[in-house]
C-alpha cells in the first residue's frame, strides 16, 4: 500500500471517466465514488473529495449522470448519483479512448515488450 | 435539461460528504474530533470548491454586468445633477458625432451620384509659366477637347452666375449655369418630370428654354406638375421650362452657392458670347468632361499633355512660350476638383472691362477676360474688379483709389462709373468670375445688393 505522499495525482481530464466507471456498479454518493476510486485503485490514485463535486456537477450538466438525495447505509442523508444511458455510452467511448492512449504510451515507454 | 441547483442544497451535499467521512474514520478507531478534522483535510479547500461549483453554472461576466448597471443605476438617482450633466455631454457628443459624420460621408465617402462617375472630370487650362492654374479658355479651345484630344466621350464649358428670376412666386435672385445640351445626357442625369435637353436645343447663342432643380420647382412652383411650358423671365428674358431635376441632382462641378436652381443651354459661338476666335479666351474655368468608357485618368493625362504640345506649335501665336500652357484634367470624384477656386486669381493683367459690350438682353454667363471679373453675378448692380495696378479699368474707369490699402477693390457700375469697395473688401476677397470663394461670392453679392439700396 502507497503512502499518502507516494499516491498518484489524476491526470487531467481522467476523474470524469472514473467517476462514470465507479458509477457502473450501482447509485453513490460522491463520498462513495471518492473512496471507491481510492479503493480500486489501491489507494494508488490520489482523489481530492473537493475536486470530485465540479467534476459530478458537469457530468450532471452534459445529462451524463443523475442525482436525487437518499439515505445511506449508515443512515445519514446523502445525494446519490447514478448513470444515465447517455453516460453509459460515454463510459464506452472513454474507456477505449484511455485503452489506446495507455497502449500507445505503453509501447513508446517499452517497445521492445509489444 | 439541467436547471441549476440551490445554494443551500450543494452545502448540504458537501457537508453530508464530511459527516460520512468522518463516520468511516470513527469506525477506524478515530475520535469524533479527529475524524473530522481528518474528513475536513481530505475533503480539501471546502470555500474554493464552492467558488468552483458557483462559476460553472453561471454566465460569471453576465451576472458581473449586471451588477454594475445596477450600480451605476443607484449612484445616477443618487446624484441628479451630475446624472443630468453626463447624459447631455453624451447627448451632444453623440449629436455632433452623428453631424460630423453626415457632413465627411456626404462630402469625403460618397461618390457623385452619376452613372460612371470615375470618368467625369473636371478640365483645368493652365498657364505653368506664368503660375496661373484654372484660367478661362476660348470656344475654340473646348472644340479641341472633342476634336483633337481623343480623349472624351463629351465636354462641356459651363458658364454661370446669378440672375434675377421672375415669373413665379416672387422675384428672387438664384444661381444659374449655361452648358451645351449636351450636358445632362453626358453626366446622365434623368428629369424627374419634362425633360432634359436634346439636339432640338441647339443653338449658337442662348437656347430660350431652361431646366429647373426640384429645390426651386417646390420652392416657387408649389411642385406644379403643370410648371412645364411656363415661361419665367431670367433678369429680362424669357425662357420656357421644359424640365425639372431629380431631387437628389447636383452640378458636380464648381459653383458659387452650391445650389444651381437654373441650367440654361447654349452654343457659345453666338452673342452675348465672346467671338470664337482662339485667342479670345473669356469663357469661365470650369469645364467638365466625361472620358470615353475604359480610359483611365492617367492616359487620358497623358494625351492631352501631348495635345496641348501640339497646340503650342500649331498656333505660336496664340500660344506664348511664356505661358507655357497645359490642359490638366482632375478626377471629379476628388473634391478639389469641385470645391470652389481660392479668393486670389491672379491677375496679372490690368483689369480692361468692355462695359458696353455685353448685351442686356441675356444672362452674361462669362468671365470677363483674364482679368478675372466677376461680372455676371452682379450684372445690373455694379461689377467688382480686382486690379494689382489699381485704378486703369481702360477708357471708362475713372481713376480712383488714394489708399494704397483700397486700391485693388473697385465697383463698376453699369453706367460707368466705378467706386471703391467698402473697407471689408480690402482684406483680399477677389471678385473673379464665379472663381471667388463662395464666401466671397455671397459677400460680394450682398455689397452689390448693399449699394444698389443707397
Amino acid at each position: 500500500m502507497s503512502t499518502q505522499n507516494e499516491r498518484l495525482e489524476l491526470l487531467q481530464g481522467t476523474l470524469d471517466l472514473l467517476i462514470l466507471r465507479t458509477l457502473i456498479l450501482g447509485p453513490q454518493h460522491g463520498q462513495g465514488v471518492a473512496r471507491a476510486i481510492q479503493q480500486t485503485s489501491d489507494e494508488e490514485l490520489l482523489v481530492e473529495h473537493g475536486a470530485l463535486y465540479p467534476a459530478l456537477q458537469r457530468l450532471e450538466e452534459r445529462g451524463w449522470v443523475s442525482a436525487k438525495w437518499g439515505t445511506s447505509t449508515n443512515n445519514r442523508r446523502a445525494r446519490f448519483y447514478s448513470l444515465t444511458a447517455a453516460g453509459r455510452r460515454q463510459l464506452v467511448k472513454e474507456t477505449n479512448k484511455w485503452k489506446r492512449f495507455a497502449t500507445a504510451i505503453a509501447r513508446v515507454l517499452s517497445p521492445e515488450e509489444s | 435539461m439541467f436547471r441549476h441547483r440551490d445554494a443551500s442544497d450543494f452545502s448540504a451535499e458537501i457537508e453530508a460528504h464530511v459527516q460520512l467521512e468522518a463516520d468511516r474514520l470513527e469506525e477506524l478507531g478515530f475520535s469524533p474530533e479527529d475524524a473530522r478534522t481528518a474528513a475536513l483535510r481530505t475533503f480539501g479547500n471546502m470555500t474554493r470548491v464552492r467558488e468552483r461549483w458557483y462559476e460553472s453554472g453561471r454566465c460569471v461576466w453576465l451576472e458581473d454586468c449586471w451588477q454594475d448597471l445596477r450600480y451605476a443605476l443607484r449612484i445616477l438617482l443618487k446624484n441628479p445633477a451630475f446624472s443630468l450633466v453626463a447624459v447631455l455631454t453624451l447627448t451632444l457628443g453623440v449629436g455632433a458625432n452623428t453631424a460630423m459624420f453626415s457632413i465627411v460621408n456626404a462630402v469625403l465617402f460618397r461618390p457623385i451620384p452619376f452613372r460612371d462617375s470615375q470618368q467625369l472630370v473636371r478640365v483645368f487650362f493652365n498657364d505653368p509659366r506664368l503660375g496661373l492654374r484654372d484660367m478661362p479658355a476660348s470656344k475654340p479651345e473646348l472644340d479641341d477637347l472633342l476634336t483633337r484630344a481623343d480623349v472624351f466621350q463629351d465636354a462641356t464649358p459651363v458658364g454661370g452666375g446669378s440672375v434675377n428670376l421672375t415669373g413665379a412666386k416672387e422675384p428672387q435672385r438664384l444661381e444659374f449655369i449655361v452648358t451645351y445640351p449636351s450636358y445632362f445626357a453626358m453626366l446622365g442625369a434623368p428629369p424627374q418630370i419634362g425633360r432634359l435637353f436634346g439636339p432640338q436645343d441647339a443653338a449658337a447663342g442662348f437656347s430660350p428654354v431652361v431646366v429647373i432643380s426640384d429645390s426651386l420647382w417646390r420652392r416657387s412652383f408649389g411642385a406644379d406638375r403643370s410648371v412645364i411650358g411656363r415661361t419665367v423671365r431670367l433678369d429680362n428674358d424669357a425662357y420656357t421650362i421644359i424640365g425639372v431635376l431629380q431631387p437628389d441632382f447636383y452640378h458636380p462641378g464648381v459653383t458659387i452657392t452650391g445650389n444651381v436652381d437654373v441650367f440654361a443651354a447654349a452654343g457659345f459661338t453666338a452673342n452675348p458670347f465672346p467671338k470664337p476666335v482662339r485667342a479670345n479666351r473669356a469663357l469661365n474655368p470650369g469645364t467638365i468632361a466625361r472620358l470615353k468608357p475604359g480610359l483611365s485618368i492617367n492616359e487620358a493625362q497623358a494625351r492631352l499633355t501631348a495635345m496641348a504640345a501640339q497646340l503650342r506649335r500649331d498656333f505660336p501665336a496664340d500660344y506664348p512660350t511664356r505661358a507655357g500652357r497645359t490642359i490638366e484634367i482632375q478626377s471629379l470624384q476628388d473634391r478639389r476638383a469641385r470645391r470652389s477656386r481660392s479668393g486670389n486669381c491672379d491677375v496679372q493683367n490690368r483689369c480692361s472691362l468692355p462695359a458696353g459690350k455685353h448685351s442686356s438682353a441675356q444672362p452674361n454667363p462669362c468671365g470677363l477676360g483674364s482679368a478675372g471679373i466677376r461680372a455676371g453675378h452682379f450684372r445690373g448692380h455694379g461689377f467688382v474688379v480686382r486690379s494689382r495696378s489699381g485704378p486703369e479699368f481702360g477708357e471708362e474707369g475713372a481713376g480712383i483709389g488714394d489708399s494704397r490699402r483700397h486700391k485693388r477693390f473697385w465697383v463698376w457700375r453699369p453706367d460707368g462709373s466705378a467706386s471703391r469697395c467698402i473697407d471689408h473688401l480690402r482684406t483680399g476677397v477677389c471678385g473673379c468670375a464665379h472663381g471667388g470663394s463662395r464666401a466671397a461670392a455671397s459677400h460680394l453679392a450682398s455689397l452689390a445688393d448693399r449699394r444698389r439700396r443707397l
